[in-house]
């Protein structure tokens, strides 16, 4: 998978200096405009945007207040950021070791980042205590990106730079710790800009799984009292809180992997590529099996959490619980026919979004390439629209746009988008200068040099996205349907757990969860085929 | 209170230990000891009763219990929700040193959450050893629909709390009014809701219902023409922001429904009847201090359980004189707070019903812990008739 979220190389040309002026400007006609929008569309309807200037006076007067919620928020998104990108390091450095274990390490971790927290959150509580669930649906937030962009990047050390630890007689520990470490390092600061809103918008989350301090509580609260400019202060504080931890690990990516720009086209080696070995047709023969024994690690792995962790059967459903009430049981066919009606619904929401949230990346990635200054202006944007905490800000938009399809693909493209743009616009980016330059010699326009150079290049970025993008996509939906539309699987889990049919739930979990893992593994075998053509022409 | 050692904390000391293997000791520490101020242990978590001398010098005669205190260690209590005024009474237990008289020697107070577990289950699986719920059908959809062995051995609020709130200018006044209007309803009252629009004999395809969350404002702009939720939260919010609001109390429309109720499970009703008395004694008396001075309970909230909330005094305190109606009435002023007559039992089964929730009141309450507390106790039922509560 090209993780490579690596900043553009052109930059490499221009002084520092000059770049930052560059930007600089950009960036202050992005924010003017904003905040002349913003108070156009507030007086228009003031029943439901808070004037900046009265957000500006609630930062002002409610400043302890969201200081205080912030650091607690902080504190749970920094524990879920060290515990998610600690185990998915420690994994990746027992791939680096023992490489076979890669594919099924993937796939497990796919698993695990499909699962619905609605789903996990009471199981986390019943485990754990105090802010402990919390911190745990963080790290889940951060796990699995960060597991891919340290993969991606021990694999990109140079063949040459391994041969001369082989020579010297130094096995896989030495090569890890020599070459591999360092050469991961720009992938891995770039799944951690990721990681860092992630972990955030994870922490509140978990927040709403209880207790009275912390950013989720204080928005909600600030909600329940028609309190809107503080209700948009805390958001603004929430969305400062995200972007803050992206731009420390962009920046902690520049200081210490400074040569990240240029090793970008090196890194085209994507995803499960290496261990998908053989013809396209004796691929599609095996994924069916490789997706059985994924989904049997799953079932095992499922019943050693409840024996491990002692869970008590009134929350945590066995497999046979499950396999009664899906397959067995006298109520199964009905079971069954719900099950799956909903999950309809939900794909199709789920498909809405995908669609939107990836014509929208796209758009943005061709206006990005013809017109750069307009990515210093768009990009910090896209990174707060990755960053706001949705509870706050959706209910506007179903007010405005009704609970159909607009609101749908809003909500659903907005969690979709984000992956896909950083991925497709490094691969655009990624574009070897030197073909660029056959093109500008042959006198080809900057469309034809888009065309047949740029976009062909993004074709592999944008399935290696999908991997991310198609899993977000459904939660999406979930969210969707929770808040706006009360339809579909989300819906359903949601009424399960109040009602206390647990075994209702696991039931929707498994078959959301096995859905998305069908999706994943169609999109990453698109991906290594496409990559297979495109290698072998 | 559970000291034998499981599989799951041997476990959780190894995940500690492999914080320290996997190399982040400084890091993990350091946000360790953000923790203790950032997540608010002293609001939230333990409240450790101080040994202020006061405890030693009250002689045992001045508690209501007629028993010597017996230590009967920490107390998991889990709450239906957030901190708030919804849970005064606790406080007030706590901060007089109610429970502190009672034996425990601290109150751990869960607190729930949007999307926080069921307070059944935390009960159930012995997380808390006493819990609130806000309404009984989680109890009986737990005891039905989950197998959970609780029971509800206390309620609180004696009328039913839900209200659907409208805008004056597009009012609904009768459950008749309600057809083909949109009415917000959030997901966890949507069990309550089914059951009155049954009982109201409204088609259900007749009036529109949609998923709302926190945020009134889709009643304010008319995106609904009704919001279902409980009568001492949205409507006193918009009528503080100066909104004119009519609600519709299901109360008033024939549909009893207890809210505000205390569970615990049937093997700590059988095998530990002295620590739930004793959890039920304290509440008692902590909820009388909250009826006498309905300012005392929003004071305690704001200054310490949900100081970071950015709740405001007056609203709380509106909220805590329509609260106190909801406790104090006729029936309980005669025999004692929290307990049901048993036409309020009836009416309570006979609403659940409604929602497809068939049982019987042997399997859904034991109120005899009450029954035995105030049989020692009758001050606690004399101190009633001088306090007023009127909403």
């Amino acid at each position: 998978m090209t993780i490579t979220l690596i900043a553009p190389r052109a930059q490499h040309h221009r002084p520092w200096s000059a770049m930052l002026r560059h930007r600089g400007t950009a960036g202050v006609i992005g924010v003017v405009s904003v905040f002349a929008l913003w108070t156009l569309v507030a007086t228009a309807r003031p029943a439901l945007f808070p004037l900046p200037t009265d957000v500006v006076q609630s930062l002002r007067d409610d400043w302890s207040l969201i200081w205080r919620n912030a650091r607690a928020t902080q504190s749970v998104a920094l524990r879920g950021w060290l515990w998610g990108n600690g185990t998915a390091l420690a994994l990746a450095a027992v791939v680096a070791i023992l490489p076979r274990l890669e594919r099924a390490t993937l796939r497990f971790a796919a698993i695990v980042y499909c699962l619905p927290a609605l789903a996990i959150g009471p199981v986390l509580q019943v485990v754990l205590d105090g802010d402990n669930p919390k911190v745990a649906l963080s790290a889940l937030a951060v796990f699995f990106t960060t597991l891919v962009g340290a993969l991606v990047g021990l694999r990109s050390a140079s063949a040459s730079a391994l041969d001369v630890i082989h020579a010297a007689g130094g096995g896989r520990p030495t090569a890890l710790r020599m070459v591999r470490l360092r050469a991961s390092l720009p992938h891995l600061f770039a799944s951690m800009r990721i990681a860092g809103p992630a972990a955030v918008l994870g922490a509140i989350l978990g927040e709403y799984l209880g207790g009275s301090t912390g950013l989720g509580p204080a928005m909600v609260s600030a909600q329940q009292q028609l309190a809107v400019p503080r209700t948009w202060a805390l958001g603004f504080a929430a969305t400062a809180l995200a972007a803050a931890a992206y731009f420390v690990a962009a920046l902690l990516g520049r200081l210490t992997s400074p040569w990240a720009t240029t090793t970008s086209t090196e890194v085209t080696a994507l995803g499960e590529r290496t261990s998908l070995r053989g013809s396209t047709g004796w691929r599609l023969l095996t994924a069916p099996v490789s997706l059985a024994a994924t989904l049997a690690a799953a079932i095992a792995g499922w019943w050693g959490m409840i024996w491990l962790f002692d869970l008590d059967p009134l929350v945590a459903k066995s497999p046979v619980d499950v396999w009664d009430y899906v397959i067995a049981g006298p109520q199964a066919a009905n079971h069954r026919t719900d099950l799956v009606d909903a999950m309809g619904a939900t794909l199709q929401s789920a498909g809405v979004g995908y669609v939107a949230g990836t014509v929208t990346a796209v758009v943005m990635v061709i206006t990005f390439v013809r017109w750069r200054t307009l990515q210093y202006i768009a990009m910090p944007a896209a990174v707060v629209m990755q960053s706001v905490p949705l509870g706050v800000f959706t209910p506007i938009f179903l007010i405005i746009f009704g609970r159909g399809i607009t609101s749908t693909a809003f909500i659903c493209g907005t969690v979709t988008f984000f992956p896909t743009l950083v991925m497709t616009l490094a691969a655009v980016r990624s574009v070897p200068t030197a073909i660029l330059d056959v093109f500008d010699a042959s006198g080809a326009s900057a469309t034809t040099k888009l065309r047949k150079a740029q976009l062909p290049a993004a074709i592999p970025a944008l399935l290696a996205a999908g991997r991310v993008a198609v899993p977000r996509a459904v939660v999406g939906a979930l969210l969707v349907e929770w808040i706006a539309t009360g339809k579909g699987i989300g819906y359903l889990m949601l009424r399960a757990t109040t009602m206390f049919e647990y075994t209702r739930l696991w039931a929707a979990v498994v078959v959301c969860t096995v859905t998305m893992i069908v999706l994943y593994t169609i999109v990453s075998s698109l991906e290594s085929m496409v990559l297979n053509r495109l290698g072998n022409q | 209170m559970n000291t034998s050692t499981t599989r799951r904390e041997i476990l959780r000391n190894a995940l500690g230990a492999g914080a320290v293997a996997i190399g982040l000791p400084a890091l993990l520490a350091a946000c360790g000891s953000d923790d203790k101020t950032s997540s608010g242990t002293s609001p939230g978590g333990t409240s450790p009763i101080t040994a202020d001398g006061s405890a030693d010098t009250a002689p045992a005669a001045s508690t209501p219990l007629d028993t010597t205190p017996t230590d009967r260690g920490a107390l998991d209590f889990r709450l239906s929700y957030t901190h708030g005024v919804g849970f005064s009474g606790t406080y007030l237990a706590i901060a007089s040193g109610a429970y502190e008289r009672a034996g425990f020697s601290s109150v751990n107070l869960i607190a729930g959450g949007p999307t926080a577990t069921p307070s059944p289950v935390d009960v159930a699986t012995g997380k808390a050893f006493v819990g609130v719920a806000s309404t009984p059908d989680q109890v009986a959809a737990a005891r039905i629909n989950g197998g959970a062995t609780v029971k509800i051995i206390a309620s609180l609020y004696q009328k039913n709390p839900y209200c659907v709130t409208s805008m004056a200018d597009n009012p609904i006044l009768t459950p008749q009014d309600m057809v083909g209007k949109t009415i917000g309803v959030q997901a966890a009252n949507e069990t309550v809701w089914a059951a009155f629009i049954a009982a109201a004999g409204i088609d259900p395809g007749s009036v529109s219902t949609v998923p709302v969350q926190f945020d009134p404002t889709p009643l304010t702009v008319g995106e609904v023409d009704g919001w279902f939720s409980f009568v001492i939260n949205e409507p006193v919010t918009l009528a503080a922001k100066g909104f004119e609001v009519e609600t519709m109390l299901l109360a008033d429309h024939g549909y009893p429904l207890v809210a505000q109720v205390y569970l615990a499970s049937d093997k700590s009703i059988a095998d530990r009847r002295d620590d739930l008395k004793a959890v039920l004694a304290a509440e008692i008396e902590g909820w009388i201090v909250a009826i006498a001075d309905p300012t005392a309970g929003p004071q305690l909230v704001i200054s310490d359980y949900a100081a970071d909330l950015g709740l405001d005094l007056a609203v709380q305190t509106t909220v805590s004189n329509i609260q106190n109606a909801l406790i104090l009435t006729e029936e309980t002023k005669a025999s004692g707070l929290m307990t049901m007559t048993d036409d309020l039992i009836a009416g309570n089964l006979a609403t659940l019903r409604l929602s497809g929730l068939e049982i019987t009141a042997e399997d859904l309450f034991d109120l005899s812990l009450l029954a035995e507390i105030y049989a020692a106790n009758p001050t606690l039922i004399s101190d009633l008739a001088s306090l007023t509560a009127d909403g």
